[in-house]
């Protein structure tokens, strides 16, 4: 850990045990029950302060332990490669303003939009699928469970140094079980650059209800050297949220920059999803090509390759997936949709089974079969 | 010793001495991309196309009548100059392969042969084998297997391809005289020959090849006649004239001339005379006319696949090979082939030859995107020019290229040796013969009495027939006359048989007037040659007696065999036959080209 980023650690501590914690951007942290050198802060505000901030001197801060240390730690390894797993919450029955989750009718806030769109940023293999962002193929009317029911329907958003990746949506709940994993690429590997160590890891948890229809459940911020120091963590409360849990693995890095799985299966025509055998976690570096041919219709079959026809069928086309192309590859994983076509290389916004499709609602009548190599890299 | 030791450094130098570069670089017009230090090049590509090296021996027919040399195909009929040096050109190309661009990928767009005889494809082969070259990325053809590169223009109305006397027709053009013997180069037979000098693929990546379960590719081809790897289908097992469906060549292959730890470049190699999805009743003119099938377009497309897989992250790049341009593919082919490209980002250009012009094209695709069509020239017909493409990849991973036409510079390596005179024994002397022959006109009326049995279409085969042996009388007269002049040593037997030849402009009379006592039936007074006794059932009663008042070339093989070993007797002689070629196909270039119905396709 750097000297700065050391400090900077120390002086978000002091600032949530100061006066200010109790302003509505302020959560404070109270319990420290895993670690006491688990740092839970808060906003964006407090944090951008922070570096301005002259470095508060170590015995000033609420809990000496980090100050106490009687030794400089040893230098940090040059990288790792960290697996983040959110495994459960407690969220508060009611909003700060004491109304039931899915009663406000507000539009989404500025910091929801902001943060989807930071999302999309950082996966823009989903920038035309976004209505379905949230919507398992497997469990398609699950959306629906999730409005107007006074509960929360909490998913999990992780920011690290522009990288965002997402949980899975859990419609009505107030106790989520996310079980939902995040790779990262901590420090620089080789040619591959990761996050750079000493970056601060952003968690937040919202009440999703649609794309960019957020309300903000609770946001805090981590150091991530922090969070390297212990297996399993319990934050909280910050906002709305009574309890968040963590679990946080440092995985042995490959020997091989390119250190992948290949999988090579075919994706028929004739059947609506195919299910790869492949579960992805979010932040892994996939790559997906295709070749080969399926004809859709029976009396006067047109034909493509992945890509898909030249025209869209907006009758027979699967939902989501209106404009592309008829008989085009897609994919989902998890609750996530989006266009695979002929090559589709992106990180992976959410975690779950990978599942491969065509483009078309009636396959019965379809022919043909792609040929598909799906690569899941193990440095992202 | 000194001057030993002076004589020796001297006979070294001279030894490193390069030799001089007759091709020349030129750019196609237009702007050309901008290379700058970043990029990297990933492939160097040295292509040449259309050698159309002609068997001059076998029998004339139909293929080469006034009719074809003026209606459709301009040089159904070459001059004789250049039909007996088209090999020294070849082999002038092949040297500046050796010496200036031997990193490159030597890639040969087809049409070795000419009427697509064997001997064709093996004179082609000797030539590669004296500059020892053994690797090729060959392409199938439509010379390459396709009697006198165009099967048939459809089948006759009882489907026995009688309209042309096919196959027997291409039997003659291919035998030695005096002997009947099948060597055709059918199309089974082409792409056994070519193939075996594909260079043998990479080892394959696991999991490559594997067939999609559902996918359209049961029918890949096994056992003997065929090869079926992970980047090649080939097949060979059509050795007939009409089983040219069962026989195919298609392949990936790395391409050379990257630097080093560049992104893998690779070549895909059409088989643009494919007609496996052609219909020979609603379409015209197979051969001329190119094909791509389904089959071949799913085998590649998932060898490309697996070759992008082979690559992990790197960016592959890719450059399509094929004869036949775009534009001469039937419809449903020219689709398909265009969406191929279209769906494939990785593929950077199509270079194609077939038209015997160097120049380049834009293909718009789906979507908009431009792709690049070069165009490669003949190394035979003029002007004589290869090509040379060069990729590269910027650090972005895009993807551009150089492309140069290489121009045999003729004024530089044959302006010492002077061209013939344009007379009646010129380069082009036979071309004055077919306007007194008129043209066949074969339309619905002609076809029907061709039904109803009546065959009026003999007639007409009877007068392109004696076209073409009129004008094979000038070729070879014109062909003594080239020997006649040249600086080798002759026996004087030799010489008194040229100077015959070139002192009796028909053999049996003055002029062409002398063949009308044959043409009114008097056959039954002149005994047949041995040479002569298979002509085209049609026209035999005639032209087995009117070809015994011309010169041909069959019957001066021995002759002719003698005299070509002498091409390479002295440096003179090779420069004297070379230049010769060289002027010819300048002479034959520069007749002009009738507009109309006219197809400017080799």
């Amino acid at each position: 850990m750097s000297t700065t980023s050391a400090n900077c650690a120390r002086d978000r501590r002091a600032s949530v045990s100061a006066p200010q914690a109790g302003s509505i951007h302020l959560l404070a942290l109270a319990s420290w029950p895993l670690r006491a050198g688990l740092c839970v802060a808060g906003l964006a505000l407090v944090l951008a302060g922070c570096n301005q901030r002259p470095p508060v001197p170590a015995e000033a801060a609420p809990h000496a332990t980090i100050a106490e240390r009687p030794e400089e730690p040893p230098p940090p390894p040059p990288v790792d490669l960290v697996q983040i797993t959110v495994l459960s919450a407690e969220i508060q029955g009611r909003m700060a303003n004491g109304q039931h989750w899915d009663d406000d009718d507000d539009e989404p806030s500025g910091t929801g939009a902001k943060l989807f769109e930071s999302y999309l940023g950082y996966h823009p293999e989903l920038v035309d699928y976004t209505d379905w962002i949230g919507i398992p193929i497997t469990d398609p009317e699950l959306p629906e469970q999730a409005e107007d029911s006074e509960a929360a329907d909490p998913m999990v958003l992780i920011e690290l140094d522009g990288a965002v990746a997402r949980s899975p949506v859990i419609p009505r709940s107030f106790t989520p079980v996310w079980d939902f994993s995040y790779r990262f690429l901590y420090g620089q590997l080789g040619e591959r650059v990761g996050v750079p160590r000493g970056s601060l890891a952003r968690i937040h948890v919202v009440d999703y209800d649609g794309p960019g229809d957020f309300e903000a459940v609770g946001t805090t911020v981590i150091p991530i050297d922090e969070l390297l120091a212990a297996q399993v963590h319990e934050i909280g409360p910050f906002g709305a949220v009574a309890k968040l849990i963590l679990q946080v693995d440092v995985i042995p890095p490959p020997a091989a920059l390119d250190a992948r799985t290949s999988t090579r299966l075919a994706v028929p025509g004739t059947a609506p999803w195919t299910d790869t055998g492949i579960d992805i976690q979010a932040g892994q570096r996939v790559l997906i090509r295709a070749a080969d041919e399926v004809c859709t219709g029976s009396s006067m079959p047109y034909c493509s390759g992945p890509e898909g026809q030249r025209e869209p069928d907006t009758r027979n086309n699967l939902p989501g997936f209106l404009a592309l192309g008829h008989g085009a590859l897609v994919g989902a994983i998890g609750d996530t949709r989006f266009a695979v076509l002929r090559q589709r290389e992106f990180i992976a916004p959410a975690g779950g089974r990978l599942m491969l499709g065509v483009n078309d609602e009636s396959v019965g009548n379809n022919r043909g079969a792609y040929a598909v190599h799906v690569e899941v890299y193990e440095i992202p | 010793m000194a001057k030993d030791t002076r004589a020796a450094a001297s006979a070294t130098q001279v030894a490193q001495k390069p030799p001089p570069r007759w091709l020349r670089a030129v750019e196609p017009p237009g702007a050309q991309p901008e290379i700058t230090a970043s990029h990297r090049r990933v492939a160097r590509i040295f292509a040449f196309s259309d050698t159309q090296l002609h068997y001059l021996l076998g029998k004339r027919t139909f293929a080469q009548s006034p009719f074809a040399e003026r209606m459709s195909f301009e040089v159904a009929v070459r001059p004789a100059a250049l039909d007996d040096g088209a090999d020294l050109l070849l082999r002038l190309f092949m040297n500046e392969y050796r010496h200036f661009y031997r990193d490159h990928s030597l890639v040969f767009l087809g049409d070795a042969a000419d009427l697509s005889c064997v001997p064709e494809i093996e004179a082609f082969f000797d030539v590669l084998a004296d500059a020892g070259q053994s690797d090729l990325h060959a392409v199938a053809s439509n010379h390459d297997g396709f009697y006198a590169g165009n099967f048939t223009s459809k089948r006759d109305v009882d489907g026995n391809l009688r309209l042309t006397d096919m196959p027997d027709d291409w039997t003659r053009a291919c035998s030695a005289p005096g002997r009947f013997d099948d060597r055709r180069l059918t199309k089974g037979r082409a792409v056994k020959r070519l193939h075996r000098h594909v260079p043998a693929p990479p080892a394959a990546p696991d999991g490559a090849g594997a067939a999609t379960p559902a996918g359209p590719d049961a029918a890949a081809p096994a056992g003997p006649d065929a090869v079926s790897d992970w980047v090649t289908q080939a097949s060979w097992r059509g050795d007939g004239p009409t089983d040219f469906r069962d026989a195919y060549l298609y392949y990936l292959r790395p391409l050379s001339g990257g630097e080093p730890g560049a992104p893998p470049a690779w070549g895909v190699f059409l088989d643009t005379v494919d007609y496996r999805s052609f219909d020979f009743e609603s379409s015209l003119g197979a051969g001329s006319t190119g094909s791509v099938s389904r089959e071949q377009l799913g085998f590649l497309d998932r060898a490309m696949l697996d070759v992008q897989v082979a690559a992990g992250t790197q960016p592959v790049s890719f450059v399509v090979f094929g004869h036949h341009p775009v534009r001469t593919l039937e419809p449903e082919s020219r689709e398909r082939v265009t969406r191929f490209f279209s769906a494939r980002p990785a593929i950077v250009a199509y270079v194609t030859a077939h038209e015997h012009d160097s120049t380049e094209r834009s293909l718009t695709l789906d979507g908009g995107r431009v792709l690049p069509e070069i165009l490669v020239g003949s190394t035979t017909d003029a002007p004589q020019a290869a090509g040379q493409i060069e990729l590269y990849v910027d650090p972005r991973g895009q993807r551009t290229f150089v492309h140069h036409r290489l121009l045999l510079d003729a004024d530089a390596r044959c302006g010492e040796v002077a061209p013939m005179a344009p007379d009646a024994l010129g380069y082009i002397g036979y071309r004055l013969l077919r306007d007194g022959i008129p043209d066949l006109d074969i339309g619905i009326i002609d076809k029907l009495a061709f039904v109803l049995g009546l065959d009026d279409l003999s007639a007409q085969r009877i007068v392109q027939g004696i076209g073409a042996l009129l004008m094979e009388n000038e070729l070879m007269r014109g062909w003594a006359q080239l020997y006649a002049d040249a600086p080798i040593e002759r026996d004087p037997a030799d010489d008194a048989a040229l100077a015959h030849i070139l002192g009796q402009r028909y053999a049996a009379g003055g002029d062409v007037a002398a063949l009308e006592p044959y043409l009114l039936g008097r056959s039954d007074s002149v005994e047949h040659t041995a040479y002569g006794r298979w002509h085209d059932p049609a026209m035999a009663k005639v032209l087995s007696v009117a070809e015994h008042g011309l010169h041909r070339f069959g019957p001066h093989e021995a002759l002719i065999k003698r005299l070509r070993a002498r091409r390479d007797s002295t440096p003179a002689a090779h420069d004297y036959f070379l230049c010769h070629a060289v002027h010819a196909a300048f002479a034959e270039a520069k007749t002009p080209r009738r507009e109309g119905n006219v197809h400017y396709i080799r």
